[in-house]
Parts: C-alpha cells; structure tokens; sequence
C-alpha cells in the first residue's frame, strides 16, 4: 500500500476486496458436493424404481387392503389404545414426577423403584408379564388389607388383552413422562414461583396458573415425540393376540401369504397416523409458546417457513 | 396495649431481632428496623451483607429462624396457639398476610406467558377476587401511571429492561399493597435506563406509598429517602437521613463503603 497517501481519516480504510476463491481445495469441493448430489438422486431413482416395478409388492393388494374394514378396524384399535395409554402415562407421569419433587423420601423412594423398574425392563417382557398377571395373582379384591374383602375378580376375567395392552403401555409410559413433567417443572425460573407467592397466590394457585403453562412448553415436545414413539410401540402388543393393526395385518397374511403388501399397508397408516401427530405437536407448541419470541406478528406462514428454510439449510450444510 | 398502640399506630412494618442462617453462614444477626407511614427507608450495603434476605424476610420467602416481623400490628407468618405456643401460619393464611406487601425483584420476574395486562390482572382476580372488568380497569390506570398505558397487550419478552421494571411495579401495586419492597429494581438496567424506572418510584413517594428500597443508587438515597440503614455483615451499622448518612457518617465502615461507591 502506498502510505504516504493516508493522510485523510477516510483514506485510512483500506477498501475491502472481496476476492473469488479459486483455490484447488475450493474447487474439489464444489465438485464433491454435486457428486454426491448426484448419487442420491441416482439412489432414489433405483429405489423407486424398485417399490413401483417389484413383483412381490403388488401394489393392487395394497390398494385393496389399505381400506378394507379389519385393517381400519386395526387402525382405530391402534389410536385408541395409544390414546388411553398416554393417557394413562401423562396422568400417572404427572403424579410421579409431582413424587418426585416433594421432599418425602418415602415417596421418593417409590418413585425411584417404579422408574428403576419400568424402564429398566423390556416393554415386550412387560406386555408379557401383565397378560400372564393371572398365573401369579390368582384374583384381585377391594377390601381391608389382610382382612374381609367387599368385591372380587378372578384376575383371568379381568386381564384381556386389551387391559394387559393398556396397563403395559400405560405404565411404561408413565415412567418416560414422569422425567419429562419433571424436568419441564425444573426448567421453570425460582423466580417465578417467589414473583407468584409474593404476589399472594398459595402454592398450588402458582402451580396452576404460573408454573405448569411455563413448564408445557419444555414438556411438550418430548411428550409428543413420545407418542409418537407409543403409536409405533403398540404394535408390540400384537404378541399377546391384541389385534391392532399389526396384528389385524397379520391375520390377513398368514391366510393369503402376501406378507410384504399388507406390511406396507400398515407402514402407511402408520406414518399417516406419525405424521398428523406430528402436525398436531407443531399447533400445541405454537399455543403455548406465547410470549417466547420478540416478533408476535409473524403469520404462521412466515413462521413454517422460516422453520423449513433452517431445517433445509442444515439438511445441505451437513450434505 | 393502651401505651404502645398510639404511637405504634403509624408504624407500618416492624422487624424486632430479626435472625437468619443459611447452614452456618449467619446472614442476619438481630435487625430491628422500623418503617412509618408514608416513608421512604433505603437500606444500603456491601454485597452480600443481607439486604435481600432481610427483604425476603419481610414478606416470609424466607422464613426467618427468630424475631417477628410485623406489620401494623400483625405478626408475619407465625401465630399464636391457644396454649400460648407460636406456630407457623399455614401456607393459605400466610398468601393473605403477603397481599399486604408488595416486592419488586431485580430480574423483574414477570410472567412471561402473558401479556403485561395478563401480569396486572392475575392476582387482583385469582387472589383478591376483583371481576375482571374492575381489575382491567385498576390494571390500565396502574398502566398510565407508569407510563405504559399503551403497551397492555405486548408480551413482557417484547418490553426493555426498564419497561419490564415499571410492569413489575405496577403489577405489585394492583394488589393494593400497604408497603412496596424493593429489592435492587434498577441493578439489572442498562445505565440510561435507571432513570426512567426511579422516575416510577419518586412518583410513588409523594402519593404517600410507604417504601422500603434496597438499592445503589445514591442520587435516589439523596432526593428521595426519609430515613437510610447502612447494613454490613448482617448489622445495622447505622441509622439516619440521608444527610447525615451520606455527608457525615459517624462509624468508619459507613465511610469506607461511601468512599468506594464515588
Ligand atoms: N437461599 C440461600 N441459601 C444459602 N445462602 C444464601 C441464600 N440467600 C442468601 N445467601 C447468603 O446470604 C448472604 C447474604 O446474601 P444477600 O441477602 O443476598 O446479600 P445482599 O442482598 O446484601 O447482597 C450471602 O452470603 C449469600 O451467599
Ligand atoms: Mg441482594
């Protein structure tokens, strides 16, 4: 640089020269990126070539099956018990995780033994051991511990599969949610519950009113990646004879042997049934997500694009 | 009883030996403190000499390990039984005796899922039981006062550090407190914000709201303080107007602290 010429403030900015890059290294890997482009394309290519050409597909039995009245009959069995089941588990999470956080050790304590086991044993071993509840416990009775008992079932009559599905689901469930309520209440700032008390409100108006919504934006999407997760698992439960969809597809092949049509029959319900939850979880966030961001007037257009375009962006960063 | 009631009359809060340990760290080692009517008391300080805990204290988020707090002429947090033992307050009865103090934290606390009106409104009708349709009124009255009549629908993430602040206070006001405490509302700000959220509390002072404020900001000490308690190691070292604090303290640790603040 010619020196002598700074004398001026303004001279002294040294105009910045936005050179192009035509390095080797530059070059290999523009090269690289669009080989790889490339070879995911050819790779799709082949792959649908392969589902829409394949013999053993027959997309026709697919179409005929894909509404026929056992499978939807399977699929509404399958939202139900997932339903009840996350039901059950966010109740029963909620009270665990509400254990959890009291200082009773003894509840506490109950709490850990209950996590310990049900997450630590296999769904399936637990699917198993409530449907076969009834060779270890011969009946189940409301009464006085040790004492006279007012009513009584025979544990056979009451564990069907669709209990033993249910109460297996349920309570495995239960053990995931408990750590994500309890998280989601941990996450929440101390000074919002002083702000609350100083305010007047009793502790569980707080917890109500301050607390929990604050929390349901940490739970939430966990929660429904857990149930998603759950919509998927229940097909488990077809090892116990519930029939479910996997288990109504089952029953439709081991008659007419056209296993893979009827496996993607129900890999499509299940992904339309993945995918709406998914959708749902996106709405449920965004109510609860009020007052989080700085720009409130975005339309959700705006936003799922703004969303779409960090998701793509990151997709090729990796690619 | 007939002695004490007619001068004690205009004493709104009282701390009589007031004692506070966390383990074995003795943070408040016998305050007594008084606060009349319509009085500004600032309490100053080194960091970590119990100003915030004694303010905790006050309104019972902390409990206290002895010494009463009370506040005209009712004991805060504890109650007598029929056997002359002291008992705890329940939780319920302890939410209605803090009605009566209103605070006002550094980091504002504000309830971020709602909106600055939501904030107002909250308490006044979970809490004091107004119809809504009174305490939006009281909320947006509040509002004007501190100058954000029309900010009720944002969302406080979409307010600066010193609007947050004035929220702060007019929420704590909507519950029609008998006291406001303090607890270093300007510490959190940017410099040439502090200015806007002191404004607010001059204000308060001269409609006659009794105020105790924790704070480090000797200009307000200066033009608006009744009365100024210099605390260290969890003593008042030191009681007096602000003149005779600020120009002519008479225990050296009082000047020490001074000296370093300018
Ligand atoms: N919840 C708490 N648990 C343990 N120690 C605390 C707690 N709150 C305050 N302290 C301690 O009490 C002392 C006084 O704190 P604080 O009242 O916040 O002082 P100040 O407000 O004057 O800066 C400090 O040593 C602090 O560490
Ligand atoms: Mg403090």
């Amino acid at each position: 640089m010619n020196m002598s010429r700074a004398v001026d403030g303004a001279e002294l900015l040294v105009p910045y020269e936005l050179r192009p890059d035509r390095s080797a290294r530059y070059f290999a890997r523009i090269v690289g990126k669009w080989l790889l482009r490339l070879a995911i394309f050819v790779l799709a290519i082949m792959a649908l070539h392969l589902l829409i050409t394949s013999d053993t597909i027959e997309w026709h039995v697919v179409a005929q099956y894909l509404t026929a009245p056992a499978i939807l009959q399977g699929v509404i069995t399958t939202l139900v018990l997932t339903a009840i089941a996350m039901i059950i588990g966010i109740l029963l999470g909620g009270l665990l995780a509400l254990m959890r956080l009291s200082n009773s050790l003894l509840l506490n304590g109950v709490t850990s033994l209950y996590l310990w086991f049900f997450r630590g044993t296999p769904l399936l071993v637990q699917i198993l051991f409530w449907y076969n509840l009834a060779s270890f416990i011969k009946r189940i009775s409301i009464g006085i511990p040790f004492g006279p008992s007012f009513i009584s079932w025979n544990t056979n009559d009451l564990i069907s599969p669709l209990t033993a599905a249910i109460l297996a689901l349920g309570l495995n469930q239960a053990a995931y949610m408990c750590e994500i309520v309890r998280a989601g209440i941990l996450g929440v700032d101390e000074g919002q519950l002083e702000a609350s008390a100083a305010l007047g409100m009793t502790s569980s108006r707080a917890f109500r009113r301050i607390v929990l919504p604050q929390a349901m934006r940490i739970i939430i999407p966990p929660t429904s990646n857990n149930a998603i997760g759950l919509l998927k698992d229940s097909s488990l439960v077809s090892v116990i004879s519930m029939t479910e969809l996997l288990y109504a597809v089952q029953q439709v092949y081991s008659r007419t042997f056209q296993t893979i049509p009827l496996l993607i029959v129900a890999s499509i319900w299940y992904l339309m049934m993945t995918t709406v939850t998914s959708i749902g979880q996106y709405y449920i966030e965004r109510h609860y997500g009020r007052g989080t961001r700085r720009d409130q007037r975005l339309s959700a257009v705006a936003r799922i694009t703004v969303m779409f375009r960090k998701n793509l962006l990151s997709v090729v960063k990796v690619g | 009883m007939m002695n004490g009631s007619s001068n004690s009359d205009d004493i709104v809060v009282k701390c009589v030996d007031i004692h506070k340990s966390f383990g074995s760290n003795h943070v408040l080692k016998g305050i007594d403190l008084q606060v009349k009517a319509s009085e500004v008391l600032c309490i100053i300080g080194p960091s970590g000499s119990g100003k915030s805990t004694l303010l905790r204290c006050i309104n019972y988020l902390e409990t206290p390990d002895s010494g009463d707090i009370i506040v005209h002429n009712q004991r805060i947090g504890v109650y007598t039984k029929k056997n002359g033992q002291r008992a705890p307050l329940p939780g319920p009865e302890l939410a209605k005796q803090r009605r009566r103090l209103g605070m006002v934290f550094q980091h504002f606390n504000l309830f971020p899922h709602m909106t600055v009106l939501g904030n107002l409104i909250e308490a006044p009708v979970g809490v004091r039981g107004l119809s809504k349709a009174d305490a939006r009124a009281l909320a947006r009255d509040l509002l004007a006062k501190v100058g954000l009549g029309d900010r009720e629908d944002a969302y406080p993430a979409q307010l600066s550090g010193g609007q947050k602040q004035r929220v702060a206070i007019a929420r704590a006001l909507a519950m029609g407190p008998e006291v406001m405490l303090f607890d270093e509302p300007t510490s959190a700000l940017d410099p040439e914000i502090v200015g806007e959220v002191l404004e607010v509390m001059r204000f308060l002072s001269t409609e006659g709201m009794t105020m105790l404020v924790v704070t480090h900001e000797m200009s307000f000490v200066r033009d608006v303080a009744d009365r100024v308690v210099f605390m260290d190691e969890g003593c008042v070292v030191e009681t007096g107007t602000p003149q005779e604090i600020l120009l002519a303290p008479k225990v050296a640790r009082t000047a020490q602290f001074l000296e370093r603040l300018l």
